[in-house]
């Protein structure tokens, strides 16, 4: 790839990551309450070993279906948080690199849209599309990654790659899909049950 | 490196800078210096166990890149047919294993990288800007090892419970599903029960006085010489660098022709700061384990001397290592002040 | 003015409609700087909230009258700072309040909190590590700490900031025996060489009596005593439901004090040295009279053994009944040269040769890690031994209890949990619906199962077990966290299990409830079962491993290890 291929896409991530701190600042600013601080780390934890669970069995995560299901039940920005920090959090498991900006670049908005669209979501077939989808869209933003080391920023590339992740991204969507379909309502229960308790304490 | 301090910001400058350059270089004399430098510091480091995960991530992806290169891009002056008209080209095939290399290399970088600086060291910088956030991170780094627990307790659990379903798997889909399914069970359980106790976690952050002062951490780590010696070098490297890359210097054309041969080291300025870039940490951890070394032979020979005292000088007080052993020996063979004694001296409720 | 003082105090709790529930009524206390005071109390009986309302931060949401006061300030108009420094609060569990992952980020947490420069808070972590001598645990992840050492950590986290107040809410539930005691034993050296003041909440009280200055009984939402524990006996012996929190000792000093024996002249015990000496008086006093209290048959008590199990047990007896698939006596499971390990290098059960009958009640005693859960976990089949088998009757059918009862539940309300919602035939409902009668957890259908109280949700845990219609049920420390009503609950109900012909196999650190109710005791060390017989057998030969009663009237019982014991030899 040429030079000027090479620096648009650093220009990019340095742009990502500029867009990355300023919503963390505006976290910092608005002076969270303990509860949430303690909400948002379990949350994180959770997807975390939603996705470490998978492990044993290659390609099965649960990461974007609770990313998901926090981004319907609380809020978008709390689903985009918890997107981010999953991908950050997670990769200090499993080898950080440069890839995880993608990852929290995908699961932040993962969770951003799916608290945009919270109240169409209750809708299972709106839903189940939703989760499909947003596992290629996922894999198309993390695969990003590796562009640098095609031989050019064009078309062909974007799709060859795109095309080889398929097989994976399908497996991604069918989990969604699936979880989204069954364990939906259970999940939201469990997630508005906390959401009462933690962030309107009325005992 | 336990006997050098590093300020944690200078190892992230480094690493940055190293990994930038690296996509920005495709001569393959900076590659293979780079690689050298990394296998060493690697081995410096002793990093070992991650070595198996990283190529397992790794050698998919670089296959990956390896084909889809000459099977995109068709440009180049020597072609290769393969069926009928459709053919490949070697310059893209030969930018399909430079960028393997690359991609392996990124991967090492950062195995290295994550042995370099812990993450309590960028939890630390991290902090500095973001202590809310942070704070969820060390949190959930805290959890997730509790919740993995309690998902392997429950797994062991379910497997007799009422709940069990799905006992009939036809299809591979079928039984795929049942998986997720069985997963997700375990999986909602450990999210309710520990959602549920996290508003403990909450309380017992309260009642320990957080959000009370701005927060300051325990860590303390000091700009000292080496530091900045380390940072102005990555700056001056990072400038001529930069400069050497807008004439071309680090930089090989592929397409249309390969303008690369072996023959020609680029015996210049700009590769010779490279080397430069590569060495300081590995001169660093060399200076370590020499230190070592040197402490590990004093030891030997202090060994002998004391032995020597041993028999020179029957006084318990004077004595070295061995003797004080012995003293401690002693001292626990009639340590009765029944602190272990009391432990049995007890029943339940 | 006093240290800690409620005035007039009630509290209510306000819920989302605006009822209010109240939990405290008229509360007053007084405590003076350096008291160690206990509160004693079933759960439910506002010890909690009394607490919290003792620490701004946590002080919940309601309507209060009357004040609560820290050093003459209305706690609620502490400043942050002075609150959160001079008054630590430690809760029950462990693992929740821990929030970083190692153990020198922990200690220093709170320190990091009040902005303290990393000099200070170092200076401050080293003498604390230093006095507890926990230096080797320092830079360990606090996931690879034992229950004990976390609670350990815990405090110190606490002490770092040097509060002048400490408040533990059952610090000790979570903890195996050991553990709690040397928890309890720091606390102690704390009251007595620092003069922190501490008020705890606690169910093994054995241990804590003899050291409190004061002891607080709650019910209902007040305090109902609250003395010198050597004044406390008169009050509490009249009391049916307070003196299960007595400890053993005192239990028996008060059997032999509704006797014909004069006792004005001795102190109240609280201690078995004290209650030895008791009983050596009135042992001296008896030689005189040419009698020994070893031979002595019966004092002519005149009260009713009121520490037995309820009679009142069989009031649904017509209604559930088990199919009862074989006989008594029939061998049901068995083990055969049974080898666990998790790794080859660490062997945790070796050439184990196990049976068990119909109809036995089984407790499984021993040191914290000698592999007591594994073995239940291997009986139950959830874990595959190495080597070895276990043999089990054709269509047996095993229920296994965890410790923790929340891992069982996974619907939202206690109906869903017990199936009740589900379309079942009348029968089977009828029967569901018995359980719940029998487990009077009719008031709680409607509830989150995790709103519920720890002995509710395993009562819950047990009925679910149940309806799959167990011939045998293993239960792993049902005794853990218990108050001592809900003990006795618990035993009657395993005991009404028993004699419905369910096999009983259960794991416990609470020996006295061993004794007191189980037919059948092995001991598990170094990886096999060391000892295998009566509980009764097995106290009355140990010498340090036993029960209080035990080690109080071993010189003048021979195989009195239960309370029961003692009353049969006395007094009936």
């Amino acid at each position: 790839m040429d030079l000027m291929s090479i620096l648009t896409i650093i220009v990019a991530i340095i742009v990502l990551i500029g867009v990355i701190y300023n919503v963390f600042r505006l976290f910092e600013k608005s002076k969270p309450k303990v509860e949430y601080i303690v909400l948002l780390a379990i949350l994180v934890a959770i997807s975390v070993v939603g996705r470490l669970i998978g492990m044993s069995i290659p390609s099965i995560q649960l990461a974007s279906f609770v990313i998901i299901m926090v981004g319907i039940v609380y809020d978008g920005e709390t689903g985009f948080l918890v997107g981010i920090l999953t991908a950050i959090v997670s990769d200090l498991f499993m080898g950080l690199g440069y890839w995880t900006f993608f990852q929290m670049l995908a699961w932040g908005l993962m969770g951003y849209t799916s608290g945009l669209f919270s109240d169409k979501l209750d809708n299972i077939w709106i839903r189940v599309p939703f989760g499909f989808i947003w596992a290629f869209i996922y894999g198309f933003i993390t695969d990003f990654a590796m562009i640098p080391y095609m031989s050019a920023l064009n078309l062909e590339g974007f799709i060859a790659l795109y095309v080889a992740a398929i097989p994976l991204d399908l497996v991604h969507g069918i989990i969604n899909a699936v979880l989204l379909a069954v364990a939906y309502k259970w999940f939201k229960n469990i997630f508005e049950r906390n959401k009462v308790k933690f962030l309107n304490p009325v005992e | 490196m336990n006997l050098i301090k590093i300020h944690p910001s200078v190892y992230i400058i480094y690493y940055v800078i190293w990994l930038v350059f690296l996509f920005l270089f495709n001569n393959p004399y900076y590659i293979i210096a780079s690689y050298v430098a990394i296998l060493a510091l690697i081995a410096l480091q002793g990093i070992r166990s991650e070595f198996k995960n990283i190529f397992k991530m790794v050698i998919p992806m670089a296959i990956l890149i390896f084909i889809l290169n000459p099977l995109v891009y068709h440009e180049g002056a020597h072609r290769i047919y393969i069926i009928g008209s459709y053919f490949i080209t070697l310059e893209a095939c030969t930018y399909g294993i430079i960028m393997c290399a690359t991609l392996l290399l990124v991967f090492l970088l950062f195995a290295s990288y994550n042995r370099a600086v812990s993450y309590q060291e960028m939890l630390y910088i991290f902090s500095k800007k973001f202590s809310n956030l942070s704070m969820v991170m060390v949190m959930a780094l805290r959890f997730v090892p509790l919740l993995n627990f309690r998902t392997s307790e429950l797994r062991s659990i379910k497997s007799v419970d009422l709940d069990k379903t799905n006992e009939d798997n036809n299809g591979k889909f079928d039984s795929f599903l049942a998986k997720i399914k069985d997963i997700a069970s375990v999986f909602g359980v450990v999210t309710a029960w520990s959602l549920e106790e996290s508003m403990l976690t909450a309380k017992s952050m309260k009642s320990r006085a957080y959000g009370v002062a701005k927060r300051t951490n325990y860590l303390s780590f000091e700009f000292n010489l080496i530091d900045y010696v380390l940072v102005i070098l990555m700056l001056i490297v990072l400038l001529v660098e930069c400069i050497g890359l807008v004439y071309g210097y680090g930089r090989i054309e592929i397409y249309p022709v390969i303008g690369f041969s072996f023959n020609q080291v680029p015996l210049n300025l700009f590769f010779m700061l490279w080397i430069i870039f590569l060495i300081p940490f590995i001169v660093l951890e060399l200076y370590e384990r020499i230190l070592w070394r040197n402490h590990n032979k004093q030891k030997l020979s202090n060994y002998n001397v004391n032995i020597v005292n041993e028999i020179a000088t029957p006084n318990l007080s004077n004595l070295g290592d061995g003797s004080e052993k012995f003293v401690a020996q002693t001292e626990m063979c009639f340590n009765i002040d029944g602190s272990n004694l009391s432990k049995l001296d007890f029943e339940g409720e | 003015m006093s240290f800690v003082e409620f005035k007039d105090f009630s509290f209510a709790y306000k819920n989302a409609q605006g009822e209010e529930y109240p939990v405290l009524f008229d509360i007053n206390l007084s405590v003076d700087e350096g008291d160690f005071i206990l509160f004693c109390g079933s759960s439910g009986s506002g010890k909690t909230t009394l607490f919290s309302n003792l620490k701004k931060e946590l002080a919940p949401v309601g309507v209060r009258k009357g004040v609560a006061s820290f050093n003459g300030t209305n706690i609620l108009e502490l400043s942050d700072l002075e609150s959160a420094t001079n008054i630590g609060f430690l809760f029950q569990n462990p693992d929740n309040q821990i929030v970083t992952d190692t153990v020198i980020q922990e200690i220093a947490f709170p320190l990091e909190n009040i902005g303290l420069d990393s000099e200070e808070i170092r200076n401050r972590v080293a003498e604390m590590t230093a006095f507890f001598g926990i230096d080797h645990i320092l830079h360990k992840n606090v996931n690879d700490l034992s229950g004990g050492q976390k609670q350990l950590v815990n405090l110190c986290s606490l002490l770092v900031l040097k509060p002048k107040l400490l408040i533990l809410d059952e610090p000790t539930s979570q903890l195996d025996p050991i553990a709690a005691y040397d928890f309890l034993t720091i606390l102690k050296r704390l009251n007595e060489e620092f003069s922190i003041t501490i008020l705890i909440s606690e169910h093994k009280i054995d241990n804590v009596f003899p050291f409190a200055d004061k002891v607080v009984f709650m019910n209902n939402g007040e305090i109902k005593y609250a003395e010198n524990p050597y004044e406390l006996l008169d009050v509490l012996d009249k009391n049916s439901m307070f003196h299960h929190y007595l400890p053993d000792v005192t239990k028996i000093y008060s059997l032999l004090n509704n006797t014909n024996l004069d006792l004005s002249n001795y102190d109240v015990p609280l201690t078995i040295r004290e209650g030895k000496k008791v009983l050596r008086k009135i042992d001296n006093d008896l030689n005189n009279s040419s009698l020994t209290l070893k031979s002595f048959g019966d004092l002519n008590g005149n009260k009713t053994f009121n520490y037995s199990l309820d009679p009142s047990l069989n009031k649904y007896s017509q209604i559930f009944n088990f199919k009862n698939n074989y006989e008594y006596g029939e061998e049901l499971l068995s083990t055969k040269n049974l080898y666990f390990a998790y790794d080859k290098d660490n062997l945790i059960l070796k050439d184990v040769d196990f049976s068990i009958k119909k109809g036995e009640f089984l407790s499984i005693i021993g040191g914290n890690g000698t592999g007591k859960s594994t073995f239940l976990k291997l009986l139950a089949g959830l874990l595959k031994p190495v080597k070895g088998k276990v043999n089990t009757k054709k269509d047996l059918r095993i229920a296994y209890l965890h410790q923790n009862p929340i891992v069982h539940f996974s619907k939202e309300t206690v109906k869903e949990e017990l199936y009740l919602t589900l379309d079942l035939s009348d029968s089977v409902k009828e029967s569901i619906l018995s359980y719940i009668r029998f487990f009077e957890l009719e008031n709680v259908l409607d509830t989150h199962p995790y709103d519920c109280s720890g002995g509710e949700q395993q009562k819950i845990a047990i009925v679910k077990a149940l309806i799959a219609n167990p011939d045998i049920l293993i239960l792993d420390e049902p005794t853990k966290g218990l108050d001592p009503i809900s003990s006795i609950n618990l035993a009657k109900i395993l005991k009404e299990l028993q004699n419905r012909g369910i096999t009983i196999i259960m794991s416990s650190h609470n020996l006295s409830f061993v004794a007191n109710y189980s037919e059948r005791c092995i001991m598990i060390f170094d990886g096999s079962l060391q000892i295998d017989n009566t509980p009764k057998n097995i106290f009355s030969n140990n010498n340090f491993y036993t029960t209080f009663i035990n080690r109080l009237v071993k010189d003048y019982i021979d195989d009195g290890v239960s309370l029961k014991d003692v009353w049969d030899e006395w007094f009936s």
